[in-house]
């Protein structure tokens, strides 16, 4: 029996000759190529999909970046000067996402906030009736400010209200986690561990009410504390028992929350990110019916931009895609249209 | 194991954002996975185009997980077996069962002899068209310019310096390459067919 023949290819070094393959080649033909017009219409779509992610990662990156040199930036002036914060140029602290009515800032002389301004230590924010503003902190930290409230801006660790409304979302940035944020009011202090949490101080009482996570509150003078975790609101006064009671995570009281909510990337994402942000935003649960639903919003690709809020996204953008939703009190039940 | 540096250097070069990386990215791959997908979607070049597609910004997506410890490309042939299936599962009413020899190592087909003055005459039309496609897919598992240095010399005939040319090489790092990319052909090939079998040698068929 022929040895190279044996072997199929080649010689004994492994390599196959030039006359070996020759031969094998004379039966194949030149593999095909995808049409011009299916080629250029997914290089598309793939690119777009690569651009999307590039900005994601970027801007991830520039905000990680900010806050590293803004803490350092502090770090080092302290260190120059040797003295009180105060009387050097105040950290920054946050960005400006977005304005609804008038907002402003009272630091020195009061001016109005526009998006994309940087707000630094020491300054108060002031919204006027139907009025509020969403804003980045630097640790990631997503702060919203809801109307007729004033808030001191403290440190990057650190804010006061003085009066009105607030929500605190510590997960507002995907892939940074443990940033904190305490809240102090003339009450009490708010300290959360991990939380989405809604921080209203009205007529010298304070109600601290909890979406997801748990937050510890210590009243003014108290040696304790006390704590409230998802669907709980703690209230506190200078006088009176601190009370816990159930409360919904979603419904009317946080409207004025998720009309602040910042604009969702939606070019690129699957149907299930749009609906895990939808749920997020308005303190419902997500729930598919059945497996092929789940995967059905896993694998439908968005496309274009919306700047709604999140249940007008919900109506909105649903009906494009094989997907229906029924929202029920705390669940937006998914199943794919029949 | 082998750890594949170029691929990894490319998926660094696309997660710091590099435009030519992207351009590398979907020239190297997205035929091959467009004619992968295509053979498991006979018939079905619409099908094929979304099963690319979602593969490779799927693909984009988790490039943060890829290891190196598999070709860039057979990483992306995991994902599109996925996406396939997923596929198939959503067009049930489109679903053809197709097997594929380089799909089940287990099933093998015999060939018969590769001298070409009686082998060739031995084969039946579907063998040999079977050998053709088989080749196709070898030449696809090979890096992007192994499979298509091969294709360029053997099947359209061009020259060593026709070939540098379109690879932008020297004509001498080119047949380096060619040297290369036959000992990696034979490796591939081996793994998708039995030794050769003389002729008059019956064949096994599988199932």
């Amino acid at each position: 029996m022929n040895d190279r023949k044996r072997e199929g290819l080649g010689p004994r070094d492994g390599a196959p000759d030039d006359d070996v393959l020759k031969a094998l080649f004379d039966w194949a033909q030149a593999r095909e190529r995808p049409a011009p017009d299916i080629e250029d219409r997914v290089r598309g779509a793939v690119k777009a999909e690569w651009n999307r992610i590039r900005l994601r990662r970027q801007r991830l990156r520039r905000s990680l970046a900010l806050a590293a040199s803004a803490i350092l930036g502090a770090i080092l002036v302290l260190q120059w000067t040797g003295r009180d914060p105060a009387f050097t140029t105040p950290a920054p602290l946050a960005t400006v996402i977005d304005v609804s009515g008038r907002v402003s800032s009272e630091a020195g002389d009061a001016r109005a906030i526009r998006s994309g301004d940087i707000l630094r230590a020491g300054d108060v924010i002031g919204t006027e009736a139907v009025s509020g503003t969403s804003l980045g902190w630097y640790n990631g930290i997503g702060l919203r400010i809801g109307e007729r409230t004033r808030l001191r801006l403290i440190s990057i660790s650190q804010v006061e209200l003085l009066q009105g409304r607030i929500y605190l979302d510590t997960r507002a940035t995907p892939d940074i986690h443990g940033a904190r944020l305490t809240l102090r009011t003339p009450v009490g202090e708010v300290v959360h561990i991990g939380t989405q949490y809604l921080a209203e101080l009205l007529t010298g009482q304070l109600a601290v009410t909890v979406r997801e996570g748990r937050v510890r509150v210590h009243g003014s003078g108290s040696p304790t504390a006390e704590f409230a975790g998802r669907g709980e609101r703690i209230r506190l006064s200078t006088r009176g028992p601190v009370t816990v009671e159930n409360a919904p995570t979603y419904g009317e009281q946080w409207a004025w929350v998720e009309a602040l909510a910042p604009p969702y990337e939606l070019e690129g994402s699957s149907a299930w990110d749009l609906l895990q942000w939808i749920g997020r935003e308005t303190g419902r649960a997500v729930t598919f019916v059945d497996a092929a639903s789940e995967q059905a919003a896993h694998d439908v690709t968005l496309h274009g931009s919306i700047d709604v809020p999140p249940m007008d996204a919900l109506r909105l953008v649903l009906p494009t895609t094989d997907l229906e939703a029924v929202v029920q009190d705390r669940q937006i039940l998914v199943s794919l249209r029949r | 194991m082998a750890i594949y540096t170029e691929d990894k250097k490319l998926v660094r070069r696309l997660l710091a954002g590099d435009e030519r990386a992207f351009a590398q990215f979907f020239n190297d791959n997205f035929a091959r996975l467009y004619r992968f997908a295509l053979a498991r979607l006979p018939g079905d070049p619409s099908g094929a185009e979304d099963v690319v597609q979602t593969t490779l910004t799927k693909g984009l997506r988790h490039l943060g997980k890829y290891r190196g410890e598999a070709a860039l490309f057979t990483w992306l042939c995991v994902i599109c077996r996925n996406e396939l299936a997923e596929w198939a599962r959503r067009n049930s009413r489109h679903r053809v069962h197709t097997i594929l020899t380089e799909d089940f190592p287990a099933i093998r087909r015999v060939v018969e002899s590769l001298d070409s003055s009686t082998g060739a005459a031995a084969l039946s039309g579907p063998q040999r068209l079977e050998v053709s496609r088989l080749i196709q897919v070898t030449l696809d598992r090979l890096p992007a310019a192994y499979g298509d240095a091969l294709e360029w010399k053997y099947i359209d005939g061009y020259s060593v310096r026709e070939i540098a040319l379109r690879l932008q090489i020297t004509p001498k790092a080119t047949q380096s390459l060619l040297a290369r990319a036959r000992r990696a052909f034979k490796d591939v090939y081996a793994t998708l067919v039995e030794p050769v079998a003389l002729p008059g040698k019956a064949q096994k068929e599988s199932t």
